[in-house]
C-alpha cells in the first residue's frame, strides 16, 4: 500500500524539534521519574487496592470495585502525571511528557519479558530446585535426552508444515473467496469460526473425529473410524500411529490458524493495485503468471508478517500436544517438554535450559522481523 | 471508493474470463473449480463443530453407540446438566470478569503509549517502540517459570487479578502496534484546531482520537477477551483452587476426571464456550478484520 502521509513525517519535525536539542541533565533525571517511579506507584496503589477489595464478602461487589479501582485509577494516575507534567518549566514540558504516556506500558513489558528472560537465563545453570549451580549439565541434557531430540525433530516439523500450510490454504481460499460475488463475506466468517475456538475446546472437538477404541471396548465412535468401518476396513488408532499422529495434531492446529491468515491475506490482495494486473494482462500474462508475478510479489511483505505470526504460535503450542499423552504417543514438542519439566518432573533447570533453547530459536525469526520494522520506520 | 475498485476489478476479471471460455460447459466447469474446493475447505472448517453438536445433543448411551449425525432423540439434557453445574458457572463468570479486565486494561495501558508513539518526537522513541513490539515475537511459555515464581514471592498466586495482568502484559505490545498504526492515519490538522480552541489532550484523546480510532479499539478489545477466554496454560500454572480458575481449565478437567468420559456433556461444554464469543463477533467481525488489516498490510 501506498504511504499517504509522507506530508506529516516532515511535520513532525517542524513541530516538535523546537525544544529537545538542548538537554540538561536535569531533565535527563525528570524522565527516569517519569518513566519509573509514577507507574511503580501505579501498580502498588492498585495492588493495596486489590487486596482490600479480595476481602469483600460478596463476590459480585467485589468485581465491580476492582473494575472501577482498576481502570479508573489507572487513569487517573496517567491523568495526575500529566497534570505534574505541566507544572514543569515550558521548556522540559514536551520533552518529558511522552514519557509518562509510555511508562506504564513499559513497566509491564520489562515486568514481563525482560525481568523473566533474565531470570530463566540464570536458573537454566542451575540443579533441580535453584539452589546450586550446574554448569552445562542442563543444556547436555537438552540435545542428548531421547525424548528432548524428538521434541526438537517433531517441533521441527510443526514450524515447517504448519505456517505454510495454513499461509497455502489461508491464500487459496482467500483468492477463491475473491470470485465469489455474494457469498464472499459469509464464507469468510464461516473460515474465521475456529479462531473462535480456545486449544483445549478445539482438543476435544477433534476427539471425536479421532476417537479410538480398542476391540471389546464398544462401537467405534470417532468420525474417521466411522468412516473406515463403513468401509470394511478395521479401524486405526489414529493418535497412536507414529510419526503420523504428529501431522494429525497439525491438522488440528492448521484448523484453527487458516481462518486468520485468510482474512489478512485477503485484505493484502485486495489492496493490489488493479492497474498494474491489467498492464501484466494487455502485456499477455496469463492468469497464474499474474498470481506469482505480480500478486505475489506485492503481498510478499504480508505473507511473511502472517508466517512469522503463525511460527511463533506453533512454538508456543502446548495445549493440543499436552492433551494427546505425548509421552506413550511420541508427539513430545519443545514447549510440552519445558512445561512437563517445569510443573510435572519438577527440575527447574532443565525447564529453563529448555526455555532458552525456544528463546535462541526463535532469534532468526525476531532478527527477520526487526530488520523489516527498521526499513519500515523508516519509511514513515 | 474501496468498494468500487473491487467492482471494478471484479469486472475486470469477468471480462478477462468471458473472453477466454464463451461455451456454457466451460463456463460451469469455471464455477465448479472456484466452487468445489471453496465448498471443500468450508465443510472442513465447519464439520468439526456440527459433529460436537450434534454429539452434545444425544445421550450418553446414543454418543457411545451410534456414530449417526442426527440424534434419534435430541435432548439438552447435557447442557442443562453443565449449565447446572457449579464448576460451570463459577468458571464462566471468571472468564467473563478475567476477559473484561484484561480488555479494559490492555486498551487503558496501550492507549496512552501508542499516542505517544504515533505523535511525539522523542528521544529513544525508536528504541523504545521496537522493544514494546519486541514480546509479540517471544512465545510466552517461555517466561512462565520467572512469572510462575514472582506470583509466588508477591502472593500474587491464585488471583483473578493476576490473570488480568499477565494477560495485558501479552497483549499490550499487539494493542500498541494496532493502535500506532491507526492513530498515524488521523489527520494531525483535526487535533491541531482542537488545540486552539483550548482542549488539553485528554480531551483531544477522548472526543477525537478514540471516537476515529474505534475499530482498532474494538478489535483490541475482542482480541483481548478472546485471549483471556481461551488461555490454558497460564490458568494451569497461576491458578491453584476451583475458584479462581477459567472456562478453558474446566473444559479440561472435565476431560481428565471421569474414568470413562461422558462425550455428551464434554460436548456441550465445548460450545457453550465457543457460542458467546461467536455471537460476539458476528457482530463486530467487519470492525476487527479492518482493525487487523489496517495494521498489518503496511
Amino acid at each position: 500500500m501506498v504511504q499517504e502521509d509522507t506530508g506529516l513525517g516532515l511535520d513532525d519535525r517542524d513541530l516538535m524539534d523546537g525544544t529537545p536539542p538542548t538537554n540538561p541533565f536535569s531533565v535527563h533525571i525528570l524522565r527516569v521519574v517519569a518513566a519509573l517511579v509514577i507507574p511503580i506507584a501505579t501498580l502498588l496503589g492498585m495492588w493495596v487496592a486489590m487486596n482490600w477489595v479480595q476481602n469483600l464478602e460478596n463476590r459480585f461487589v467485589t468485581v465491580i470495585v476492582a473494575i472501577v479501582v482498576g481502570v479508573g485509577g489507572v487513569w487517573l494516575l496517567y491523568w495526575a502525571m500529566d497534570s505534574a507534567v505541566d507544572q514543569l518549566p515550558l521548556r522540559f514540558r514536551e520533552s518529558v511528557r511522552p514519557y509518562v504516556f509510555v511508562g506504564p506500558a513499559l513497566v509491564l513489558l520489562i515486568l514481563y519479558l525482560v525481568y523473566p528472560a533474565f531470570y530463566t537465563f540464570v536458573l537454566s545453570f542451575q540443579d533441580a530446585k535453584g539452589s546450586g549451580f550446574v554448569g552445562l549439565e542442563n543444556y547436555a541434557f537438552v540435545f542428548t535426552d531421547e525424548r528432548m531430540l524428538r521434541s526438537i525433530r517433531n517441533s521441527i516439523g510443526w514450524i515447517i508444515v504448519v505456517p505454510l500450510v495454513s499461509v497455502v490454504v489461508g491464500l487459496g481460499f482467500a483468492l477463491l473467496a475473491d470470485r465469489l460475488k455474494r457469498m464472499e463475506s459469509a464464507a469468510k466468517a464461516l473460515i474465521f469460526l475456529p479462531m473462535a475456538i480456545s486449544f483445549v475446546g478445539a482438543s476435544i472437538v477433534w476427539k471425536f473425529i479421532y476417537s479410538f477404541r480398542p476391540e471389546g471396548f464398544g462401537e467405534q465412535i470417532g468420525l474417521l473410524n466411522g468412516i473406515m468401518v463403513a468401509l470394511g476396513q478395521d479401524p486405526v488408532g489414529w493418535l497412536q500411529q507414529q510419526p503420523w499422529n504428529n501431522l494429525l495434531l497439525m491438522v488440528i492446529m492448521i484448523w484453527m490458524q487458516t481462518g486468520f491468515g485468510m482474512v489478512i491475506l485477503s485484505a493484502a490482495i485486495k489492496g493490489v493495485p488493479e492497474d498494474i494486473m491489467e498492464a501484466a494482462r494487455i502485456d499477455g500474462a496469463t492468469e497464474p503468471q499474474v498470481f506469482w508475478r505480480v500478486i505475489i510479489p506485492s503481498i510478499a511483505s504480508t505473507i511473511v508478517v502472517v508466517l512469522t505470526t503463525m511460527t511463533i504460535n506453533v512454538l508456543k503450542i502446548f495445549d493440543i500436544v499436552w492433551l494427546s499423552n505425548p509421552e506413550t504417543n511420541g508427539t513430545e514438542v519443545i514447549a510440552e517438554r519445558m512445561m512437563r519439566w517445569f510443573f510435572r518432573n519438577e527440575h527447574d533447570g532443565r525447564g529453563a535450559a529448555i526455555a532458552v533453547f525456544l528463546f535462541v530459536a526463535i532469534l532468526p525469526v525476531m532478527i527477520l522481523n526487526i530488520r523489516r520494522f527498521r526499513r519500515e520506520e523508516a519509511i514513515r | 471508493m474501496v468498494d468500487t475498485a473491487i467492482d471494478a476489478a471484479r469486472a475486470g476479471t469477468d471480462r478477462h474470463v468471458a473472453g477466454q471460455s464463451k461455451s456454457p460447459m466451460a463456463r460451469f466447469g469455471r464455477k465448479l473449480l472456484v466452487g468445489l474446493p471453496l465448498f471443500l475447505l468450508g465443510a472442513w472448517t465447519f464439520i468439526p463443530f456440527i459433529i460436537t453438536l450434534s454429539v452434545s445433543l444425544k445421550t450418553k448411551v446414543e454418543a457411545f453407540s451410534d456414530l449417526g449425525l442426527i440424534p434419534r432423540n435430541p435432548t439438552l439434557t447435557a447442557y442443562q446438566d453443565v449449565l447446572a453445574d457449579p464448576n460451570f458457572t463459577s468458571a464462566f463468570l471468571n472468564s467473563v470478569i478475567v476477559g473484561f479486565g484484561t480488555a479494559a486494561l490492555t486498551i487503558i495501558m496501550g492507549l496512552p503509549a501508542a499516542y505517544a508513539f504515533a505523535r511525539f518526537q522523542f528521544r529513544g522513541r525508536h528504541l523504545l517502540l521496537l522493544f514494546t513490539l519486541l514480546p509479540r515475537l517471544v512465545p510466552s511459555i517461555g517466561i512462565m517459570v520467572p512469572i510462575y515464581r514472582l506470583a509466588v514471592a508477591t502472593g500474587m498466586l491464585d488471583k483473578r487479578i493476576t490473570l488480568i495482568i499477565v494477560y495485558t502484559g501479552m497483549l499490550v505490545p499487539l494493542a500498541v502496534w494496532l493502535m500506532v498504526g491507526f492513530f498515524q492515519q488521523i489527520p494531525r490538522d483535526i487535533e491541531e484546531a482542537a488545540d486552539v480552541d483550548g482542549a488539553s489532550i485528554w480531551a483531544r484523546i477522548r472526543y477525537i482520537v478514540m471516537p476515529l480510532a474505534a475499530p482498532a479499539l474494538i478489535t483490541i478489545a475482542v482480541l483481548a477477551f478472546r485471549e483471556a477466554w481461551n488461555e490454558f496454560t497460564l490458568v494451569l500454572v497461576l491458578t491453584t483452587s476451583p475458584e479462581n480458575r477459567t472456562l478453558p481449565f474446566a473444559l479440561f478437567k472435565l476431560g481428565q476426571s471421569e474414568g470413562i468420559s461422558n462425550f455428551p456433556i464434554e460436548a456441550a461444554f465445548a460450545m457453550i464456550t465457543v457460542v458467546p464469543f461467536i455471537l460476539v463477533y458476528t457482530r463486530i467481525e467487519r470492525y476487527v478484520v479492518a482493525g487487523l488489516t489496517s495494521g498489518s498490510s503496511k
